[in-house]
């Protein structure tokens, strides 16, 4: 099967802008709070989220992805010619929400929201299909996985993929509607949670093939996309089945996919969000695919420090995945100490950074509609 | 045609044009009102369950019904988890997020229906019906500008190649814009819903089956030289058109609108060969699925339905009817037909 290599990446969030940013920023395990949005129209108890960086206008989400779709391309070395038939597949769950949102702009012509995908492939200049992708939280990590097969199907030898999401007012009040949001901060696992803190972000992956990589000498790659797993719990519209059966089949048909074992993956980055249900299925699910907590691989909770960054998230944390791979090294955790929630059985170290013991990485992505979609990364051979 | 080759054995449509997908007038002129009392949800789905459930949704449910009615018993013979579904809608929840926008920047997000709010997520339009279905192996919910629906078929197509799923809903659903906005006056509402599963499969348990659909999508970058772009057209044709080659050209329905993205994919298809009317394109993706919808049901020659958005997103889809002579849609009740 056609190995499909992760050979740039490009990453804006609360964090900064830029991967190594990104990763200075896990290593030193900033204790940053969520800010108030700046917006009049946020009547609500807690309009609470992390803001990345991206100037002024509309269509943020768009500026966001373009930021992370330069520095991947810049990232990868691919001449730009190269890109010219390349596919781009971006997970956004709710698109530019600003151009829906009020006050609308009444001499502006009707746009719709879904415009990011298009906008990296006008920018790329890429004749290759541009594809949004909306499965809510998960939509990143579906648009990886969607592109890997893109690519294992033989459509394409490169393809820019990833995730994208901004602030909106809208799925922010709905939130605090539903009682899903932490006063304080995003704290998956932590015993008091009492739901999650969006975040703004995106990141954006040159996926690959390794025989394409291999003919025009690319320097580097991080990792490999080696496999995903999808499923769906229909089960509710917004809750995770408790029985986590749909999740973990997301994980166990991911590694199959991968060809890989529960233990040979060294790390976790979990979808964890800090809503408590959430929280606590994916800590079973968890068990039920390594084993006990002594043999369960070390979970890096990347939506601690960045918050919930919905339709980016997944695509952040194959970033982050990669990252680990590639630097051999697990960051902190931000200390939750006594606070850990005993219903979580999750291996969760805190203190420092951990050499990675193990040649995969996991990432989860689940999502309101039931949308769960798991990915495994493979780092380079000794 | 191979054992692994997806047919379409159920068709489902619920729109202002009528729900016979054989007889949708498509080429009548203008979209009815999307507003009309074209819709009956207690007909479709029952007079209780419904209330909270938006407009979209409840067209798409509708229209998923039927197709699994049209396409018999398929369901009881896939485990839920080798189901899978993708759906494209661009404006499912436009007016929705209008509303909870006035509310949350007006007296506040604490008067947002709870039993609404949900709805906020575009995906949980399809996530809906996968609860009603069971549908377990996996739920995509594509949202490019026009070509969603197409992409859908695209996307669950390729699911179905990497093993991901033994049958296939491919659908698209659409509600009409808020008033005050700007291209409500091409408002589409309705959904359409294919139900698609491999030759074999149709075959063993004696389902017929209206033919095949094959997608491709391409973006036309502007600004890009006329002759890469004509190329860039030329090799989706080929690869849908593939191994036969361009012998005897499908004629195609162009959905667009006046964008050069529109008028260059025109000229490109006509350029190639291929007999093209253009039909205006609605404010979603609604339109070019209907015309598959409408190909398949009906019958005849193959033809080619293709969709361009001025933000340079294209696609192709060949529809392929199994049977050359028309034949007798099995959907439409003559009883909710009349209503």
């Amino acid at each position: 099967m056609t190995q499909v290599l992760i050979t740039g990446a490009g990453a804006v969030s609360c964090l900064g802008v830029g991967v190594p940013a990104m990763w200075r920023a896990l290593c030193a395990a900033p204790d940053g709070l969520p800010e108030r949005a700046d917006d009049p129209g946020a009547r609500m108890p807690l309009p609470l989220i992390h803001m990345a960086p991206s100037g002024p206008g509309p269509g943020r989400a768009t500026r966001l992805a373009l930021t992370a779709a330069r520095e991947a391309v810049a990232d990868s070395g691919l001449d730009p010619r190269l890109l010219a038939r390349s596919p781009v597949v971006i997970g956004t769950g709710g698109g530019n929400a600003d151009h829906w949102e009020r006050p609308l702009d009444p001499a502006r012509p009707y746009t719709p929201a879904f415009t990011v995908a298009a906008a990296i492939g006008a920018e790329v200049g890429s004749s290759g299909a541009a594809t949004s992708v909306s499965n809510a939280c998960s939509a990143g990590g579906f648009a990886l996985a969607m592109a890997a097969d893109m690519i294992r199907a033989g459509e394409a030898d490169v393809v820019l993929a990833g995730g994208a999401e901004a602030y909106s007012r809208v799925a922010l009040g709905c939130f605090n509607r539903m009682g899903a949001v932490d006063p304080y901060a995003c704290r998956p696992f932590h015993r008091d949670r009492g739901g999650t803190v969006f975040g703004e972000g995106a990141a954006v992956l040159v996926l690959e093939s390794a025989g394409h990589a291999r003919a025009r000498g690319a320097a580097h790659h991080y990792a490999a996309l080696a496999g995903s797993g999808w499923s769906c719990d229909a089960h509710h519209l917004t809750a995770p089945d408790p029985d986590g059966v749909q999740i973990r089949r997301a994980m166990t048909d991911a590694l199959d996919d991968a060809g890989a074992a529960p233990g040979s993956v060294g790390c976790v980055v979990p979808h964890g969000t800090g809503t408590r249900l959430n929280d606590e299925v994916e800590s079973r699910a968890l068990g039920s695919v390594f084993g006990d907590l002594a043999d369960c691989p070390p979970l890096y909770s990347l939506k601690a420090l960045i918050g919930h960054t919905a339709g980016a998230a997944g695509a952040l944390g194959a970033v982050a995945g990669a990252l680990i791979l590639d630097h051999g090294t697990v960051p902190p955790n931000l200390a939750l100490g006594a606070d850990r929630d005993p219903g979580c059985p999750v291996n969760l170290p805190e203190g420092g950074e951990e050499p990675l013991d193990g040649r995969h990485v996991m990432v989860n992505a689940f999502a309101f509609g039931g949308n769960n979609v798991s990915l495994v990364l493979e780092g380079r051979a000794a | 045609m191979s054992a692994d080759t997806l047919v379409v054995t159920g068709v489902g449509a619920v729109t202002p044009w009528g729900h016979d997908p054989s007889r949708l007038g498509l080429d009548g002129g203008p979209p009815p009102d999307p507003h009309g009392p074209w819709f009956d949800v207690a007909a479709e789905l029952g007079p209780r369950g419904y209330k909270y459930v938006p407009a979209s949704c409840r067209h798409l449910l509708a229209a998923t019904r039927r197709a699994l009615t049209d396409a018999g018993d398929v369901l009881g013979r896939v485990p839920e988890a080798r189901r899978g579904m993708a759906v494209g809608t661009n404006n499912g929840i436009t007016t929705l997020i209008d509303t909870m926008d006035e509310t949350v920047s007006g007296p506040g997000a604490a008067r947002l229906s709870p039993a609404t709010a949900p709805y906020f997520s575009i995906n949980t339009l399809a996530g809906r019906v996968a609860m009603d279905h069971g549908i377990k192996g996996w739920n995509l919910t594509l949202t490019s500008p026009r070509t969603a629906s197409l992409d859908a078929l695209g996307a669950g197509a390729r699911a179905f190649a990497a093993g991901r799923c033994d049958l296939l809903l491919a659908g698209t659903t659409e509600a009409p814009l808020p008033g005050r906005t700007k291209g409500h006056a091409v408002s589409e509402a309705g959904a359409a819903v294919l139900v698609l599963e491999p030759a074999a499969g149709a075959a063993a348990r004696g389902a017929d089956h209206y033919g095949t659909c094959r997608t491709v999508s391409f973006h036309l970058p502007a600004g890009a030289p006329y002759d890469a772009a004509r190329r860039t057209s030329g090799d989706a044709l080929d690869r849908l058109l593939a191994p036969g080659g361009r012998g005897g050209l499908p004629a195609a329905r162009l959905i667009s609108d006046a964008s050069p993205v529109g008028a260059a994919l025109a000229a490109h298809l006509r350029g190639l060969g291929v007999r093209t009317h253009a039909v205006p394109a609605g404010a979603g993706t609604l339109l070019p699925f209907l015309y598959v919808v409408h190909a398949l049901a009906r019958q005849g020659p193959p033809r080619l339905v293709a969709a361009a958005s001025p933000e340079g997103g294209c696609a192709l889809t060949l529809v392929r009817p199994y049977r050359p002579a028309a034949m007798t849609a099995r959907t439409p009740d003559p009883e909710k037909e009349e209503r």
